[in-house]
């Protein structure tokens, strides 16, 4: 569907079409609810950082963010395990994302229900399933130790390896979708055509699938990189004691002493930080990776940078096609291809990609026997069977209630949320305008502040207007989280699509509504759907602003999940984890026997 | 800092959640005017497995007895953030929460909570209490202990009997597990360096590091939350660790061969506080009395493995649970009571210090 100048908008920043120079329209719908439930409520609530605790101004907290050394080693290491997260997951990510874009749309169906797996179960409930998992006396040390593999038990988590471990796991989905989003997009015809022009696997790969996929790693990258910045729960259960991350700072200071100042001036050094952070990434790829040139077209210093880094990247991936080339013809000569059998590089796919599987559903699927165990904990091996566990869930209105809550805030979210930011994101990859770079920081704003900012923002700003304590005050500040991942996604999507089609369908005589309905819609549409399970997921797992904007009086899913963890690590939540696990995939299924009745579906070109 | 951490037995655990207004909770409409001056009182608690417990003790006979309706909210976070965030704003989501001790303290005292002593000076159920297990801010309605527990199984030779044999790992071996947080972990490891427990406070923070030093590199496991230890009791994760008696004892209802060492355990103790200059804050003090009533709080031992703060309730509950509560004299008089007020004056500092030794 793409054609060769995707390649191009890529690298260059489009030409400015005349009459772009405007405000769009279809900015103003975000624009102004940001405004609004983001900037106002986190600003005003970061600004008393600037006053002493007697509330005359004074950089008191900003001189102690200087003076103890903690805080600057405690960001260090948070970025060092954001920036190690990111990495793993890129890499383990996209082979994944790749097979799923080449194969049959029935088996991506099922692949895709396999890489979501995490994301219906808590994050807490995956982390306490690697804890069983990779302790010293969880399942692989004692499989290990059995087979004499092993002396000691191997010490997997409680360091390090364990954050990677559990973080990694947590946000692969994340990238896996992401990317999945611009592949799909992508003309196999493009790499036959290079073929049939003689360039071998190796090149066909690098120097053209792998430069049209960049929109969607680069989108993907900094997804996980700012997502993994917020991370505490993983990191703290995993880690070591030297794997603090600054929102547990924040939090300390925020819940256990009181020192809102504090943690807000340790809420803009963070702010600070990832800003320096975009810049650079601005610099080194452009925005204009994920979608839309953030700059103008003129030719400014940064380009420069780029340019530079474009040929860099040039020059790492002809290399890259060199090699690769020749290890195919060497191996082709020990393992020769088979006619008709699977291709030697498409077996060597299915075998990373399966281990990659394998690390995806392990945890997940850990939970199915534990649910039905009859002691009290979630321990390996299980002690089978008893259903008291389901049977404590289905008799709980109280689970019942939060469950339904919980979907139904998930899905106004979401719709809501893609109503705003898909004309936004249209506009901000199409268009130039005045204010473009602005907008571009006022949606991405959300990722980068710690959601318990948002979430006491938001309770003074509802508590004024009398919706504090409401299903309402959580949709609302859910909206506000998912706009960005929307926009991100949707970004990438249309960024990917080749507007020649557009104009096309102009020169045979469609209205605008007509070419977008027939044309455009249809193309993007499985990027749409994704970008709406995100927003989905995200609402339906948060916290957070669950907890602060209700004050306990509305009961979410995640909040019930969450007390259940904390208190008792009871099968409880192996059983609601299975159950959601099941009925997640039935909604995908179904959407995908709709689809094939000619309705909606996920996965669809 | 600790969370309150009743924590149910496992038997009862089954049934104790079959909770509030089921229908009530799907129907909760989009908008909601706060809640008003009317006789009915919304009480946070810290809601989990326990939650049942609050209201079949406290909130259900009350509302029976004084003829109102009694809300109880569960937010399982420290709720001093959000008491803040609603006296500040003038919204009271909340009349009253269950609070830690150190809670109040938190709070500097009375600038977001009303004393608990109306005009008709302490109640009768309320001056039954030990004058070390209550406020002007506070009066304890359930308590519990930091101990340090162990597996038999690994351990029963050669077991710790103090924190003094827990520091020593030469001679004690096994895998331990400390808190990662400086409350409930610097006063133990000053006992094992020999301070007293009566002389404790103010912390000799710098003694406290030291004695750290000396253990850092055998804890194989820095714990966050609290079910986190009893998770690693049951699998024999580590052999002994540091945690709430309560922790320790769901283990052991669900057949882990564990052990609690209640001497020089730490005691802490939480009860019902009032969020400053709500609507219902007469009808609060109310409820407070009520709450210290010697049966109440025997009733809520039933769900609970907290120590009653009352001292005639152990009249009324069996001996084989007396046995497990911390507030048992036997056991009581082995422990010292946490001092909120030094944390509530140095946590901040104690904290950054901790953290930054973790890192060092």
């Amino acid at each position: 569907m793409a054609s060769a100048d995707v390649a191009a908008a890529t690298t260059a920043p489009s030409p400015a079409r005349p009459g772009t120079h405007r405000l769009r329209w279809q900015t103003l719908p975000v624009a102004v609810f940001l405004l609004a439930l983001f900037v106002v409520p986190v600003v005003t609530l970061l600004s008393i950082s600037f006053f002493d605790n007697d509330g005359s101004p004074s950089l008191e907290h900003y001189k102690r963010l200087v003076d103890v050394p903690l805080y600057g080693k405690v960001l260090l290491a948070t970025i060092k395990v954001a920036f190690f997260t990111m990495l793993f997951c890129i890499v383990g990510a996209y082979p994944v994302a790749y097979l799923l874009a080449t194969s049959r749309k029935s088996t991506r169906n099922w692949l895709i229900i396999l890489v979501l797996m995490p994301f219906w179960t808590s994050v807490l409930v995956r982390t306490f399933a690697w804890i069983v998992l990779l302790g010293r006396k969880g399942a692989v040390n004692q499989v290990l130790t059995a087979f004499g593999i092993t002396d000691a038990p191997v010490q997997m988590i409680y360091n390090f390896t364990g954050v990677m471990i559990g973080m990694t796991h947590a946000l692969m989905p994340l990238a896996v979708m992401t990317m999945l989003a611009v592949m799909e997009g992508i003309d196999p015809n493009l790499t036959k055509a290079a073929a049939t022009m003689g360039a071998k696997g190796g090149t066909r790969f690098w120097r053209i699938y792998f430069p049209l996929t960049m929109p969607g790693v680069a989108s993907a990258a900094l997804l996980v990189f700012i997502a993994s910045l917020g991370y505490f729960i993983t990191p703290a259960l995993l880690g070591g004691p030297q794997d603090t991350m600054i929102v547990q700072l924040i939090i300390f200071q925020i819940r256990e002493v009181l020192n809102w100042q504090f943690a807000g001036a340790i809420g803009v050094l963070l702010v600070i930080t990832f800003m320096l952070i975009f810049m650079i990434y601005d610099r080194v790829f452009g925005l204009s990776v994920i979608g839309g040139a953030a700059r103008t077209a003129s030719p400014a210093e940064g380009s420069m940078i780029r340019n530079y880094a474009g040929r860099v990247g040039t020059a790492i991936t002809w290399g890259l096609a060199q090699i690769t080339d020749a290890a195919i013809t060497v191996f082709a000569r020990w393992v020769p291809a088979r006619r008709g059998g699977v291709g030697f590089s498409r077996g060597g796919l299915y075998l990373v990609c399966a281990l990659i599987f394998a690390f995806i559903a392990l945890p997940t699927l850990f939970v199915v026997p534990v649910s039905f165990t009859s002691e009290a904990f979630l321990t390996w091996p299980p002690k089978l069977f008893s259903l008291q566990w389901y049977q404590m869930v289905f008799e709980s209105p109280v689970w019942l209630g939060a469950a339904t809550r919980s979907f139904v805030v998930a899905l106004i979210t979401a719709s809501v949320g893609m109503l705003f930011a898909v004309p936004c994101a249209f506009a901000l990859a199409r268009d130039n305008f005045r204010g473009k770079s602005a907008l571009f920081g006022l949606v991405f704003a959300p990722l980068i502040v710690p959601n318990i900012f948002i979430a006491v923002g938001l309770f003074f700003l509802f508590s004024r207007i009398g919706i504090a304590g409401t299903t309402l005050a959580v949709v609302l500040g859910h909206t506000v989280i998912v706009i960005p991942y929307v926009v991100v996604t949707v970004l990438a999507v249309v960024k990917g699509y080749d507007r020649n089609l557009d104009h096309a369908a102009a020169t045979m005589g469609a209205s605008r509504m007509q070419t977008f309905h027939r044309v455009t819609f249809p193309v993007i549409r499985s990027g749409m759907v994704a970008s709406f399970m995100f927003a989905f997921i995200i609402s339906f797992d948060e916290l957070t602003i669950a907890l602060f904007v209700t004050g306990g009086r509305v009961t979410t899913l995640p909040k019930l999940m969450y007390e259940d963890a904390l208190l008792a690590v009871s099968p409880r939540l192996a059983a609601v984890a299975a159950l959601l696990l099941v009925s997640m995939s039935i909604v995908i299924l179904a959407s995908e026997l709709i689809r094939r009745k000619g309705g909606f579906g996920l996965g669809t070109k | 800092m600790s969370e309150t951490t009743q924590l149910p037995k496992a038997a009862l655990s089954r049934r104790t959640f079959l909770t509030v207004s089921g229908g009530a909770v799907l129907a909760t409409p989009f908008v909601r005017t706060s809640s008003a001056a009317s006789r009915s009182l919304t009480i946070r608690d810290p809601g989990g497995p326990v939650g049942e417990a609050y209201k079949k003790a406290f909130f259900e006979p009350f509302a029976k007895t004084a003829g109102v309706d009694v809300i109880g909210v569960q937010s399982s976070h420290g709720p001093t953030g959000e008491i803040k965030a609603m006296v500040d704003a003038g919204n009271y989501a909340w009349d009253g929460a269950l609070l830690d001790m150190s809670d109040v303290d938190v709070l500097s005292g009375t600038k977001y909570l009303e004393t608990v002593v109306g005009e008709g000076g302490l109640g009768p159920n309320a001056s039954q209490i030990p004058a070390e297990l209550r406020s002007d801010l506070l009066i304890g309605a359930m308590g519990y202990a930091t101990v340090l527990a162990y597996r038999t199984d690994t351990m029963g030779k050669k077991p710790p009997r103090s924190f003094a044999d827990f520091w020593n790992v030469a001679d004690v071996p096994g895998a331990r597990s400390v808190r990662k947080h400086a409350s409930g972990t610097l006063e133990p490891a000053l006992l094992a360096d020999g301070v007293a427990k009566n002389a404790l406070y103010p912390l000799d923070l710098d003694r406290a590091f030291r004695s750290l030093d000396r253990i850092k590199k055998d804890v194989a496991v820095w714990w966050t939350g609290g079910a986190q230890t009893s998770q690693m009791l049951k699998t024999g994760e580590v052999d002994c660790l540091i945690t709430w008696n309560g922790r320790a004892q769901v283990a052991i209802d669900d057949g882990a061969p564990v052990k609690i060492v209640w001497k020089d355990a730490m005691f802490s103790f939480a009860g019902f506080a009032i969020l400053k200059g709500g609507p219902n804050v007469e009808l609060m003090r109310e409820f407070i009395e009520f709450a210290s009533a010697a049966e109440n709080q025997a009733e809520f031992v039933k769900y609970s493995t907290s120590g009653p703060c009352n001292p005639k309730s152990f009249d009324l509950i069996e001996p084989k649970l007396a046995d497990i509560l911390p507030t048992h004299p036997k056991h009581f008089a082995d422990m010292f009571v946490m001092d909120a007020a030094w944390w509530g004056a140095s946590s901040a500092k104690a904290q950054e210090r901790f953290e930054t030794w973790l890192l060092g």
